[in-house]
């Protein structure tokens, strides 16, 4: 069996436990106060039961959820009155000790079930928020983004919590980021361009691998993927980086020069500084746009780039750039680009062999057959 | 079945200039496919039909044979009707298609939220 299955554990009881991400046992317990927390937060938004069932059903239910009626919010609160009903102040909850932390929870879950109130439940989203189980925390954080205004810590949470390795997680975060709707500009801001979070401490110049157009879900420009591993196992000495870099894939302009935001920020949240970048097709765009919002590259590899000179890269942050393409590639005739990279600003490395096909040239047997391996040069 | 790159591109060709229904389904067939080239032909060729193109994913939802990947291209088409079908897809229940739609959304949100001069 490829899944965990989970087993639901009453509020109650769940929240007297403490759940860790490196615990297996634990999960049911984490998953149960996600499950909680989450239902408190649509009863705050004045949301009907999604379970609603029969007063016999109800009786054989295992997981029991208060009534939340009383819970729908008439406006958001202060993040100081959010912390009114444990009796201490946000910065206070920020220093409290894990048991305690734990004890708390436990006792207003109980309270709610014997007298739901808005105060209460905020309270929970904010000490839930400093769970350390991920899954509780993002849904604490998505709770408190309904009962208090948007804030760094749960944009902050959100942010992590998107990145985890644990999928339920991931997706519950990508989830709640994407109910945010910001509605002035001083929120947009805050929101929108991501801020750093998951930063890693180690600098770092290793190779990158990125996706075409409409490619985001191929797996060849993954860890595990055909060329990533003939990648690594051909040039060692460029230590793959142990992520590739995943945009939309879309294929408006528009999109590529926010896709390219994303990227730059994605380069300074992973520790690199001047990587090697490897990019099949508009990949390659999203990689030249990120030059001109301040990105470095050392060798820049494009596979099958359609040539477009609007979006050709800032050159002085690029090093060494080497253009791997096949002769009338298909797709870049439809897309209207050019086919040879040519400009007197720098000098292009080129590699053309092979006819038509535009996703040959991410294929490690194009690249055996080409000796395309050793071309990477300093 | 495998579509072959020359009834992509002749698909692609005939959706833009005469907007045959067949056409556009043949498109809406291999971008939902597994062959990167064929998916990227056929992707930009829907894209740089424009709102023929949005009328055609509408109706594919309709008729439930709209895929992950087609509706993403609601992104990438744009305008009024395309951010409409996006958000009525979005507030629905097929998962994968809710999912795509919720990240076209976030995507053109990303775009609107570029400085003016980064978002054309």
């Amino acid at each position: 069996m490829s899944y965990e299955q989970l087993e639901p554990i009453d509020p109650r009881d769940a929240f007297t436990m403490t759940p860790r991400l490196d615990s297996e046992s634990s999960y049911s317990a984490a998953a149960s106060q996600a499950a909680m927390l989450l239902a408190l937060r649509n009863g705050v938004l004045g949301a009907e039961p999604q379970t609603a069932c029969t007063a016999a059903e109800k009786k054989r239910e295992k997981f029991i959820l208060p009534d939340m009626k009383p819970l729908r919010r008439a406006h958001r609160m202060k993040v100081s009155e959010a912390t009114d009903y444990l009796g201490i102040s946000a910065k206070e909850l920020q220093q409290e000790k894990e048991p305690r932390l734990q004890d708390e929870m436990a006792r207003i879950v109980h309270n709610v079930y014997e007298k739901p109130t808005i105060e209460a439940t905020a309270s929970l989203f904010e000490a839930a928020m400093y769970s350390q189980h991920p899954l509780v925390a993002v849904a604490a954080a998505a709770g408190a983004r309904e009962t208090t205004r948007l804030r760094k810590l749960i944009r902050t949470t959100l942010e992590q919590g998107s990145r985890s390795e644990d999928v339920l997680t991931a997706r519950l975060a990508q989830a709640a980021l994407s109910k945010i709707v910001p509605k002035d500009p001083i929120v947009r801001k805050c929101v929108i361009p991501q801020p750093k979070s998951r930063k890693r401490r180690r600098k770092s110049n290793t190779a990158v691998i990125t996706h075409g157009t409409f490619s985001s879900n191929n797996s060849w420009y993954q860890p595990g993927g055909q060329f990533y591993a003939a990648l690594d196992a051909n040039r060692p000495d460029l230590h793959v980086h142990d992520r590739s870099f995943k945009w939309t894939g879309a294929y408006s302009s528009s999109a590529r020069k926010a896709d390219a935001v994303l990227l730059n920020q994605w380069i300074g949240d992973q520790g690199l500084t001047t990587p090697d970048f490897f990019a099949h097709s508009h990949g390659g765009t999203v990689a030249h746009l990120a030059t001109k919002q301040g990105a470095h590259f050392n060798r820049l590899v494009l596979m099958s780039w359609p040539v477009h000179e609007q979006w050709f890269p800032n050159f002085a942050n690029v090093n060494k750039i080497v253009d791997i393409r096949v002769r009338w590639d298909l797709v870049i005739m439809i897309d209207g680009g050019d086919q040879r990279f040519r400009t007197n600003q720098f000098n292009i490395e080129e590699h053309r062999h092979g006819w038509f096909n535009h996703s040959a040239t991410h294929d490690p047997d194009y690249w055996d057959d080409h000796d395309l391996w050793a071309r990477i040069t300093a | 079945m495998k579509l072959s790159l020359f009834k992509v591109l002749l698909a692609g060709t005939t959706w833009r200039t005469l907007g045959l229904n067949d056409a556009g389904r043949t498109l809406l067939e291999a971008m939902s496919g597994s062959d990167e080239q064929e998916r990227m032909l056929a992707g930009m060729s829907l894209v740089k039909a424009g709102d023929r193109s949005t009328d055609l994913i509408k109706e594919a939802i309709a008729t439930n044979h709209a895929s992950p990947a087609v509706i993403r291209l609601l992104a990438d088409l744009g305008g009024p009707q395309a951010h409409s079908i996006l958000e009525e897809v979005a507030s629905g229940e097929q998962c994968e298609l809710k999912d795509a739609a919720e990240q076209s959304l976030n995507l053109l949100k990303r775009i609107d939220a570029l400085p003016p001069e980064d978002s054309t």
